[in-house]
């Protein structure tokens, strides 16, 4: 068990910067995960903690000490990759055991090991088989086993569960996450899956462009989040830009943030944004006090089986997606329906237009 | 701040300039050498266009410079006619035996080179028994001596580099392809013009190609079936050796000429196939037609007449090298004569043979692969110069290259000539591209996260090269390894240069020994060869999963 810190790193690759001004501080024992869209520099930074990429500025340090005059080798961080990376010519005991026989660990100890490894992969007795021979889930829990079982001061994993199908992957990221807990191994985790990320992780970091748009744990990133992007990008989220005055039903007083908000329109400081799940469909009349209502017409309904999706288009202004837990057959609105859509005060969001920075409006 | 790189022994970079010294002094020295020479007067030394003059000049030369553009063009065209058709007919029908069709067609591939020219000669020579016997049906047909003869000898020696690409090709296209063109109203002939061929046209050229150059470089087979259709190889070897005063510089200059008729075919081929390479997503199978009735015989028909003649004169060499003779000539009666006076008369030549090529093989494998890895894992600026340095080989014919070592290699600082050295290098270098090229095309083929999940799990990189990536090379290094054993050793147009009475291979001797008439001796070596290329042959069958890529 050990911290992890990353301070000032940068890494620019021919044309495009990768990292940029990356600082991180990860607890001993933390479940720590690095999220974003594909080209962030996330698996640039796993790769960088790995050995493997060569930062241009800045320093990792691991357990309390800088690790970027050692290699690779020697930095005791144990990798999961995303296209498993098992020995092909090895059995699954043997790959189990190869990071213990490199760390010259005494043969009766390597097997007892490797037993205990692959009995909490649930791999018990698979020690003589051929990787070859096992499905994509079964070599992810080998390299799993592999990375664990020589006890890394950090455990990395590369998106380790994107080559799996959906299934799998939720049954094996349940086990990643127990697996870690009852260790205790500070893990670095890659992923560009939000729910996934929500699902296993102490803290979330989001990294955009090289950059960290916020780090925290799922609630707040979720709840709270620091940035447009990382509003847009966990979870769903309507932007509003702009809300036509003459489609406002409202009883909330004039001066109320929203509406100078909204009002404005792009001349205005602040976007505003509303998960789908804030968004209240109010029958037409009704007034509530807390909520700003808008007049809207359904233009499309989406039963998913948990919930209902609906597209509400306000006529001059933006087409708004409404999700609605539980639906009632009885309960669903017809397409062409006039409907008001509540947005409660409380459930709103602002960022600053320019810098998309997460404001306060008062 | 910045953070300083990690100081190590680092042995990639040292395997590149290694590399760079290997091909530098065995490579472009010899052919800066055989440059300089042909812009240089032989007597004074002064810098001349003289030496181009003459040879594109004066009848003699362009005589032989049109005739081998005329062999290396019919070369290629009847090594297309010939491997286009059965390619088609193995790819996209059910034709019984396909495997002993391919390796069959691999055996005519690799077997020694001129040993063509030398069963045809037994066969359709002037006394030739096949001769005789169309003779006695009342066909006569034209001589086997001159460009046609030539031409035979070269569509069924490379008609398997065309074969093997374009059915390795014709495999890959999607199957819907074909049968939209056929929704759309094109079948058959229409189908196959329209969408077929224009797919795989990217490697009939580059079959095509290797036909092209081969014909052009080949020494052997012109030599010794040209009878007065001189070549520009045979030029340039002739101007070398001639007795009565041999002329480097002409020799040169012959040898630039014919390195420059390569390079523009290879940019012809480049250019024809720029933006005709098809990346294809192999969703379905091509479909493969079950054959019946008439169909069924024309196909069956082809396949194995092509097959068959491509591999008489191997079967013409063993059997002749069980009959009796008295010198030149075949007597009745099998026995193992010639054999007893191969072995009493020229051990050396077998010999020899083994240990050069063995040596040589060593090497090529030893170097292909480590630059193999740098090339495929460590890409960079010195990398790449390398990897274009090393396609000259292609188009650098044997005899050229070999003319290069004699100029370059015959005194101080380096004298080799006369050792077997400058043999085992000159098939070295000739050899190391393909070797190069076959290892990069293996590693393309193992993730390099495997190479990486070592060394993060605490394997040092030399350890982790040597644990995970050498053992998953094996295989492929293994089949390249036999393949570099079989050109080395029948390699014949650049040791018949380097060679001395010492030195003297089997493929040297058994040429000697076709003109010398003594067909016995000859055939008894061919025989020998022909045996060892098999046996190799069969290991690369067994140890590689694509039986035809490890061939072309």
């Amino acid at each position: 068990m050990a911290t992890l810190a990353l301070r000032g790193l940068h890494k620019r690759f021919t044309g495009t910067v990768a990292l940029d001004a990356i600082d991180v501080e990860v607890g001993s024992g933390e479940f720590f995960t690095l999220l974003g869209p594909s080209g962030c520099g996330k698996t640039t930074l796993l790769r960088t903690v790995a050995g493997f990429v060569r930062q241009d500025a800045g320093e990792v340090w691991i357990d309390g000490a800088c690790v970027d005059p050692l290699s690779p080798d020697r930095r005791d961080t144990a990798m999961v990759f995303q296209d498993y990376a098992i020995f092909p010519h090895m059995t699954v005991g043997e790959n189990v055991g190869f990071g213990l026989r490199t760390r010259g660990v005494a043969r009766a100890e390597i097997a007892r090991r490797v037993r205990e490894a692959l009995a909490t992969v649930r791999l018990s007795g698979y020690e003589s088989r051929m990787p070859h021979a096992l499905s994509g889930g079964q070599q992810q829990r080998v390299g799993l086993a592999r990375a664990m079982v020589v006890r890394p001061k950090v455990l990395l994993m590369d998106e380790p569960l994107s080559n799996l199908d959906a299934k799998l992957r939720v049954e094996l990221r349940e086990d990643i996450r127990d697996i870690q807990r009852s260790l205790g191994i500070t893990t670095l985790y890659v992923t560009h899956d939000q729910e996934e990320a929500l699902v296993v992780s102490d803290r979330i970091c989001i990294m955009q462009g090289g950059r960290i748009e916020q780090v925290g744990a799922a609630w707040d990133v979720y709840k709270a989040p620091a940035t447009r992007f990382v509003a847009g990008f966990v979870g769903s989220t309507n932007f509003i830009e702009h809300l036509p005055p003459a489609e406002l039903e409202t009883a909330v007083p004039d001066g109320q943030p929203l509406l100078r908000a909204v009002t404005a329109g792009s001349g205005g400081e602040a976007l505003v944004a509303v998960r789908p799940e804030d968004v209240r469909l109010l029958p037409a009349q009704a007034r509530p006090a807390d909520m700003v209502v808008v007049r809207a017409v359904l233009e499309k309904v989406t039963f998913t089986g948990r919930e209902a999706l609906y597209l509400a288009r306000v006529a001059g202004g933006p087409t708004l997606t409404v999700s609605e837990a539980r639906p009632t057959r009885e309960g669903l609105v017809e397409v062409g329906a006039s409907v008001g859509l509540g947005l409660p005060l409380g459930a709103l969001l602002y960022f600053d237009r320019a810098t998309g920075a997460r404001i306060g409006l008062g | 701040m910045t953070v300083p790189r990690v100081a190590r022994l680092d042995l990639w970079r040292g395997v590149l300039l290694l590399a760079f010294a290997v091909v530098g002094l065995l490579l472009v020295y010899p052919l800066y050498n055989i440059f300089a020479a042909s812009f240089l007067d032989n007597e004074t030394g002064a810098l001349t266009l003289a030496n181009y003059r003459r040879v594109l000049g004066h009848p003699y030369y362009q005589t032989a410079i049109v005739n081998s553009l005329v062999i290396g063009l019919g070369g290629m065209v009847a090594a297309v006619a010939l491997g286009v058709p059965l390619a088609y007919c193995v790819a996209r029908h059910k034709v019984r035996g396909r495997a002993v069709i391919t390796t069959l067609a691999i055996l005519s591939l690799v077997s020694p080179p001129f040993i063509g020219a030398y069963a045809w000669i037994t066969m359709l020579g002037s006394n030739g028994w096949l001769r005789g016997f169309l003779s006695d049906l009342g066909l006569e047909l034209p001589s086997i001596y001159g460009p046609l003869g030539i031409l035979l000898v070269f569509g069924l020696k490379f008609y398997p580099f065309v074969f093997l690409l374009t059915v390795g090709a014709l495999n890959l296209v999607n199957a819907s392809l074909e049968e939209a063109a056929e929704n759309l109203g094109a079948t058959g002939w229409r189908k196959l013009r329209m969408v077929t061929l224009p797919l795989v046209l990217p490697a009939v050229s580059a079959g095509a190609l290797l036909a092209f150059v081969l014909s052009l470089a080949d020494f052997g087979t012109p030599s010794i079936l040209g009878r007065g259709y001189r070549v520009l190889s045979t030029t340039a070897y002739n101007l070398y050796t001639s007795e009565i005063g041999g002329n480097p510089g002409l020799a040169s200059t012959a040898s630039i000429v014919l390195i420059a008729i390569s390079l523009v075919a290879v940019a012809a081929q480049k250019r024809l196939v720029a933006r005709r390479e098809y990346a294809s997503a192999l969703t379905r199978r091509p479909a493969v037609r079950s054959l019946e009735g008439v169909r069924s015989w024309v196909v069956h028909g082809l396949c194995y007449l092509i097959v068959g003649v491509s591999s008489l004169p191997s079967v013409v060499v063993v059997y002749n090298s069980f009959r009796n003779t008295s010198g030149p000539v075949f007597k009745p009666g099998l026995g193992l004569d010639s054999y007893r006076k191969v072995i009493s008369d020229v051990p050396d030549a077998i010999v020899n043979s083994f240990a050069f090529s063995s040596a040589a093989v060593v090497l090529v494998v030893g170097l292909g692969t480590l630059i193999g890895y740098v090339l495929a894992r460590r890409p960079g600026i010195a990398a790449g110069a390398l990897d274009a340095l090393l396609m000259i080989p292609y188009v650098v014919p044997g005899v050229v290259l070999g003319l290069g070592f004699v100029v370059s290699f015959n005194g101080p600082p380096i004298e080799l000539v006369g050792t077997g050295a400058i043999i085992v290098l000159v098939i070295f270098i000739r050899r190391l591209p393909y070797s190069v090229r076959s290892s990069v095309s293996i590693l393309r083929q193992i993730r390099a996260s495997l190479e990486e999940a070592a060394i993060n799990l605490g394997a040092s990189p030399s350890r982790a090269f040597v644990k995970v990536t050498l053992p998953l090379m094996l295989p492929g290094v293994l089949a390249g390894a036999m393949m570099a054993f079989v050109t080395a050793i029948n390699e014949l147009s650049s040791s018949i240069i380097l060679y001395v009475g010492g030195t003297v291979t089997m493929p040297v001797r058994i040429y000697l020994a076709v003109l010398d008439g003594e067909f016995g001796t000859a055939a008894a070596l061919s025989t020998v060869l022909l045996v060892t290329t098999g046996v190799a042959v069969a290991i690369v069958l067994r140890v590689s999963e694509s039986r035809e890529g490890s061939f072309v």
